[in-house]
Formats: C-alpha cells, structure tokens, sequence
C-alpha cells in the first residue's frame, strides 16, 4: 500500500465532541519529501457518510423491489466543487463506471460515458438542480467499456452559499443494472407464464415500438383472419381494426407512463367479409427511463360469440318487452297454475280490471271474469295436447255484466326455466262493432252517392228540358218578321239562356266523371272530333272557321270513349269561342297521333292567344279570360279533372294575338 | 227532286212539341207533322195506320223521358211492329237528356238513328232530314 502511494477504505469513527459513531470513508495517501522523494507522511481525507447512509435508506425505500445485498457494495459517492470543476470520488465511482482509479473524471468524461440517449436528460436535471432543488434523484444509462449498458442511479444534493448560490454537488451513485434486468426478467417471465396459461383462442403479441416491428402469435393470425407469416405494421393492423374502434387504440398509445388503464379493452374487426368480430384485449405499455414508450404488447381473444349472444339476449329481451306493451293487444303471462304473473295495460283494459285485482291469481278466482268453465276445459286440454292455441274464439262475460267474444291465442313461454304461458286476447266485439259500423257507413255513402247520381240525372233533364223550350221559342220568334230592336234582346235573352245551359252541362259532365268507373274502349278519333264540332255548329264562331284535322290512329287506343270526347269537346269549343274571326284565315288544327304509350291530341288555334300570368289560372274552377266570351269559367278544370282520371297530361303555349296550341299526352290503355 | 217528308214527333211537353213543330215546318219539302204527346198515343197511331203507307211518318223525333211510357219502353214495343214500317221509318231521339248513359243505353237499339240534344235548333235540320 505503501509502495502503491493510494489507499482507500471504509471505517466507523468516534467523534469526540459528540461522542456518536461516525461512518466514514476515507482516502489515504502518501506525503513524500519533495526533494528526496521519500514518504515522509501519510495524508488522508475522511468523509463523512452519514448523508450518505441516509440517501442509501431513502434510496431503499424509494427502489422497494431492489436487492439491497446487490446494491451496498455498489454505491459510490461523489463530490463536485463547482467553483474548480472538480470531482472527488469514492473508489466505488471508478468501478461503477469502468474507469481506471488514476484517471481525472470530469464532466465531459462523464458525459462521453452516459448513453447519448440520457445526455440531454443528465444536463436537465443538474440545471434544474443547480437553480432550484437542494436534492433530486433520477438514472441514466451508461455504456462502460465492454460496450455494455450499466443502469445508474443518482441521487444529488446541492450546498449553497449565503446568496443562495450554487457551489457545491455532492451525491451517490448505484448500479442499479442488475436490478433492472431483474425486472425486465420477472416482466417477461410473467408474460411467458400468462401467455401459457391462456390456452386455446388467445394470441399474443408485442409491438415493439421503436422500430415498429410487430410480433404476432399464430393464434393473432387466426383471430383476426389474416393469413398466417403476413408482415404486420402498424398500418395493417389499423386496417384491420373496425374504424369506429380505431380511437381505442389510439386512447391506448396515448397513454402516459403511469396512467395506463388497467381494464380490459373491447373492440371490433372487420372481416374480409365485412362481419364484425368483437374482440377482448389485456394489453400493457412498457415505458424507458424517460417514460417514453417502448414496447406495447398484450393479449387477445375472440369473444364475438359471448358478444353476439349479449346482443341477441338483449335484443329479444327488448323486443319481448316492446311487444308485450303493445296496445294493439292483451296480453299475460300464467304460470303452470294459470296464475297471472303479469299483464299489460290492454289485458286490464279488454278484462275491465286491474292490477290488484288480477296478478297472482287465476283469472277464474279473480272473480273479475266469467268464463264458461267446459269453454275453458275444452281449450286448456287443447294447448296440453297441441302445445299451443290459435286464434280460438271465446265468449266471456265481465262483472259490469258486458259480454264480449275475445280471440285468444295461448303459447308456452319458457322463463327462468319454468313453463309460463303467453296469453294473447283480442277484443273481437270491438273490431265486430267497427265492422258493422263501416258496413253501415258503406251502404249509407252508397246510397248517398246512387241519390246524388239520380238527382245529378234529373237535374240534367229537369233544368235542361224547359231551358231548351224557351231556347226554341226565342229562334222560333227570331224566325218572325220582328222589329230590329225585339230580335236584339231576344238575341241577348238567347245568349243568357245558352250560357245557363253549358253551365249546366259542365256540372254535370263534373259529377259524372267524378262518379263513374272508366269505361275502356277503342277510340275512334275521326268520329269523335266530327261530333264534337258538329255539336259545335250553333256557335256563331264555327262557321267563319277552317277545321284542319289530321288523325294517325293506325295504332290501337284504347281509353275512355265518353271522357275524351268531353276533353275534345272543351278543347275545340274554347278554340272556337276563343278566335279572332277578323283575322285573314282564321284556322283551328286539330292533330292527333297514337302509339302503343299514349295519344298526343294538339288542338291548336290561330286566335286571340293568352299572356303568360294566364296560362297558370285558366285551369282554376271558375277563371274566365274574357268577358267577352260566354262562359262559366267551368269547362278547362272539368278538362283538367278528366286528364287526371285518364292519368294524362296538358301543356299549353301561347302568345297573345298568335295563337295558343293545347298538347294532351293520354296513355294508351290497350290491353 | 226529293220525296215530301211526313214527320212524327213524340214528346209529353206541348211546348216542345209546338217549337219543334214550327222549327221543322220551316224546311222544305216537309207534308205532315204529327205530334203526340206519349208513347203509347204514338203506338196507337202506328198500328192504326200499319197498312195505310201515305200516312206512316218517315222520320220520327222522340223524346226520351216521358211520364207512363218512356221513349225506350216505347221503342221495345215498336221494334216488335213489322218490318215493312220499322224499314220506313228513321227515329231520332231528341231529349234535352246529355247523360251518357242514355247514349249508352240507346246503343242497344240499332233503330235508333241518332241521338240529338235539345234545342233543335241547334242542329241542322236540313241534313238531318235528308239523310239516308
């Protein structure tokens, strides 16, 4: 020791003044005579370890899980005077950090040895320290000379000056490498252990998240469909994941060191064939020393089954208790004694009771209800024998005295394991009522409707038949040898009566297109158009008029005769009544062309023509154009309601002074 | 130089019977207007003067309701008349009736030769008259 000039060890002292005993390290050394070279004293520096007994317990109590036998004989301490940049080390420094006894450590020594991963964090926290803390402990890595990674811990306390300034670090230092491997061991180990244990459909798998290499089980590879040595990646299995269960993922990567949930995560697959698969997943995130996460990793299993059996359990649950509480019908259960165990509101409301009165005994004892006691025998033998009744009608009598045919309908009703029964019971005297009633209600609207026809039918002949008198004996007087002055008014008188008269002939026309059934037949357009205009002939209009017809009705149409000869009729009169008979060559064309779809009629004039603000009204039920024109204002919304009985259509153009053409699209009814 | 028309009109109004009457004795070549006012007058007549060819009308005008015998019941007995007369004779209903289905129902009478609305004199008689 001598010769070696350098010692060091580890000694309790006294001290005297206050008579404790003192741990102490201490650092001997060698004084030599500066000329001769010879030792002439021994030197030594005595630390005090008291800090450093206490730091150790600190340190024990923080790092519960470390093994204290490995951890004493591996603490360092340290000293670095701020003002000389300085360190002095306990010999257990050099070892812990693989540095040669002689060898000065400084701080960029210790720099160059800590993992250039931790530099940025050791430099933090001694700046942190230096500014505000009097004591922080905290690890980095260090790679040591074989190129192995050592795990230290440090804990450091400041001394400060009377301006509150930093000049002075001292601390300890422990290895804490093998404890961490421990750990990782044990971590790994029981993986191992859990995934043995889970036999059977669940996958292991271990993400590790620094190069995003993904390891998947070959269980993973079944449970998520995917063929078996497929690359994984992080963008596949977010693929794989269904999107709307994508954020469960992302919650858990999200996670920060020591929040992690601990529960079970549950979430769906989409399958090739776009099915759902519910999957459970116990997972857990590794973090490093700066909490920064490395390795997720965790297990998974294939629950869809429970899950599908959850939701259809739930599902019919649902359904069964909608259903139940339907007004539509009433319903209660039985029990194997024909107890009532429930009812719905309707049950109560068809039986004229209540709850009180009815649950928990039978119907029978109840007294609420008087049932014919064979009836009842003969269809509870029934449901033993076919294990269920359908429809069946049953007479009962209420206590109100009310008698009331119910359709019952009885099924068996597993619940809790015991045999229930399900009674449906339709009040039949009401839907029996509501069907007398509408019958009553048919024949009344059928007599109604056959009363309006025939009075529709007098009226016809009733107002026209006198009209048509006085019509004829104003022409008859006309035919006279008059005064000039008499045939004017007789004229004006003729004019008055005739426009009485199509008036009553439109509301006719109305009601009977209102009330009568198509009558489809073959229609002969030549025919029709001829009448119509002949019908026409009394008009003062058609004989100064040129009648174009073109009919192309090669092709079969078939419609209703009667209806399209009142369309022609209102088209071709308005056309006639509607010309400017002192225009050059006042014309009148009517077009009509059939196919196997439609007839299109065109009646189209050179006429008086209407504004645009026109066209939209003169289907409205009494719109009149002109005054000047006889007319009720009846006959083109007649013409509209025929076209849609008919399920035609009308476009009209016109332009005042030119002209108005009327196009009618009418389907072809031709079987 | 076309025949002399003999004229029968039937109708249960008088007043229409007199207009129709003056109306048609305006045309040309008309020699005798008959009037009767119901249908079985009108059979009474027919079968009185079955034999006798100068007094039997070439077209008859007939209304179509009418109190006791309506124009169709009348037209059931007269198709039941011979031939020979039913060959003479050219019936027009004339009714102030527009329901179709009057029309319809006179579909079933092929002697029916036209069914004409009231007033007559909307029609052209002229035509009507010498129509074959």
């Amino acid at each position: 020791m001598i010769n070696k000039g350098l010692w060091t060890g580890e000694v309790p002292l006294k001290n005297f003044k206050t008579d404790t005993i003192t741990p102490l390290e201490f650092y001997g050394f060698l004084i030599k005579d500066e000329t001769t070279d010879e030792p002439i004293a021994i030197g030594s520096i005595g630390f005090d370890l008291t800090e450093r007994k206490k730091n150790q317990k600190e340190i024990l109590e923080l790092q519960s899980k470390m093994n204290a036998a490995i951890r004493i004989g591996k603490i360092g301490y340290w000293d670095f005077d701020i003002s000389t940049q300085s360190f002095v080390c306990s010999p257990l420094m050099y070892s812990i950090y693989d540095i040669e006894p002689d060898q000065l450590l400084t701080i960029p020594l210790l720099e160059s040895l800590i993992h250039p991963d931790d530099v940025e964090k050791h430099r933090k926290n001694v700046r942190e320290i230096i500014l505000e803390k009097s004591s922080h402990a905290f690890s980095y890595r260090i790679t040591v000379k074989d190129g192995s990674i050592k795990y230290v811990m440090v804990d450091i306390e400041v001394l400060r000056d009377s301006e509150d300034k930093a000049i002075n670090f001292r601390g300890t230092v422990i290895d804490i490498t093998k404890q961490k491997e421990a750990d990782f061991e044990i971590l790994d180990l029981q993986s191992k252990m859990n995934a043995a244990i889970r036999i059977g459909n669940i996958g292991y798998w271990n993400w590790d998240m620094s190069d995003d290499n993904i390891e998947w089980s070959k269980e993973m590879y079944a449970i998520h469909d995917v063929e078996p040595g497929t690359k994984i990646t992080p963008d596949l299995i977010r693929e794989i994941i269904y999107h709307k269960d994508l954020g469960i993922l992302d919650r858990k990567l999200a996670e920060k060191k020591g929040q992690g949930i601990s529960a079970p995560n549950n979430y769906r697959i989409k399958l090739k064939d776009n099915s759902l698969r519910y999957l459970l997943s116990f997972s857990e995130i590794i973090y490093d020393d700066n909490d920064k996460p490395i390795i997720y990793r965790g297990t998974t299993m294939d629950v869809t089954k429970n899950i599908q059996s959850e939701l259809a359990l739930k599902e019919s649950q649902e359904k069964f208790s909608k259903a139940f509480q339907t007004n539509l019908m009433g319903m209660l259960i039985l029990d194997g004694k024909r107890r009532v165990i429930e009812a719905n509101e309707m049950a109560y409301t068809i039986l004229e009771t209540s709850k009180k009165k009815l649950i928990g005994k039978t119907v029978m004892d109840s007294k609420e209800v008087k049932i014919d006691e064979i009836e009842r025998d003969r269809l509870w033998g029934k449901l033993q024998e076919d294990g269920e009744i359908l429809n069946e009608e049953y007479k009962i009598e209420l206590k109100s005295g009310v008698k009331k045919t119910l359709i019952m309908s009885i099924a068996q009703l597993q619940l809790k394991d015991k045999i229930n029964y399900l009674v449906n019971i339709y009040d039949d005297s009401k839907r029996k009522e509501a069907e007398n009633r509408l019958e009553t209600q048919f024949h009344e609207l059928q007599k109604t409707n056959s009363e309006l026809d025939s009075f529709v039918y007098s009226a016809s002949h009733e107002l026209r038949a006198p009209l048509s008198s006085v019509l004829g004996l104003i022409q008859l007087i006309q035919m006279e040898d008059i005064d000039p002055k008499l045939f004017q008014h007789l004229n004006m008188m003729e004019k008055s009566i005739e426009r009485l008269d199509d008036f009553i002939k439109d509301i006719i026309e109305y009601s009977r297109n209102k009330h009568l059934a198509l009558n489809l037949e073959t229609i002969d357009f030549t025919t029709l158009i001829e009448h119509s205009i002949e019908s026409l002939w009394y008009l003062e209009n058609t004989h100064k008029i040129n009648i174009n017809i073109n009919v192309e009705d090669n092709i079969d149409f078939a419609s209703d005769c009667k209806r399209i000869s009142v369309l022609l009729n209102n088209f071709i009169s308005n056309a006639i009544k509607y010309h400017d008979t002192n225009k050059k060559d006042p014309t009148i064309w009517i077009l009509v062309k059939t196919t196997s779809q439609e007839a299109i009629l065109v009646i189209k004039d050179n006429g008086l023509g209407m504004a645009n603000s026109q066209l939209d009204k003169i289907f409205d039920m009494f719109y009149r154009v002109s005054s000047k024109v006889m007319g009720s204002g009846i006959g083109l919304f007649i013409a509209k309601e025929v076209l849609f009985k008919l399920k035609g259509t009308v476009d009209v153009q016109s332009k005042i002074g030119e002209g108005t053409t009327f196009t009618l699209k009418i389907p072809n009814q031709i079987s | 130089m076309a025949k002399d028309i003999n004229i029968l009109l039937i109708d249960d109004s008088d007043v229409d019977n007199f207009i129709n009457k003056a109306i048609i004795s305006k045309e040309d070549n008309i020699s005798q207007i008959t009037t009767m006012t119901s249908g079985s007058e009108a059979l009474n007549y027919l079968n009185t003067n079955i034999h006798n060819t100068e007094a039997l009308p070439d077209v008859i005008f007939l209304d179509i309701k009418m109190p006791g015998m309506n124009g169709f019941e009348f037209l059931d007995e007269y198709i039941k008349l011979p031939h020979t007369l039913i060959n003479h004779c050219k019936v027009y209903i004339l009714s102030s009736s527009i329901d179709s289905l009057d029309t319809e129902k006179g579909k079933n009478y092929p002697v029916i030769k036209k069914h004409l609305t009231k007033p007559l004199a909307h029609h052209s008689i002229g035509d009507i008259l010498n129509e074959d």
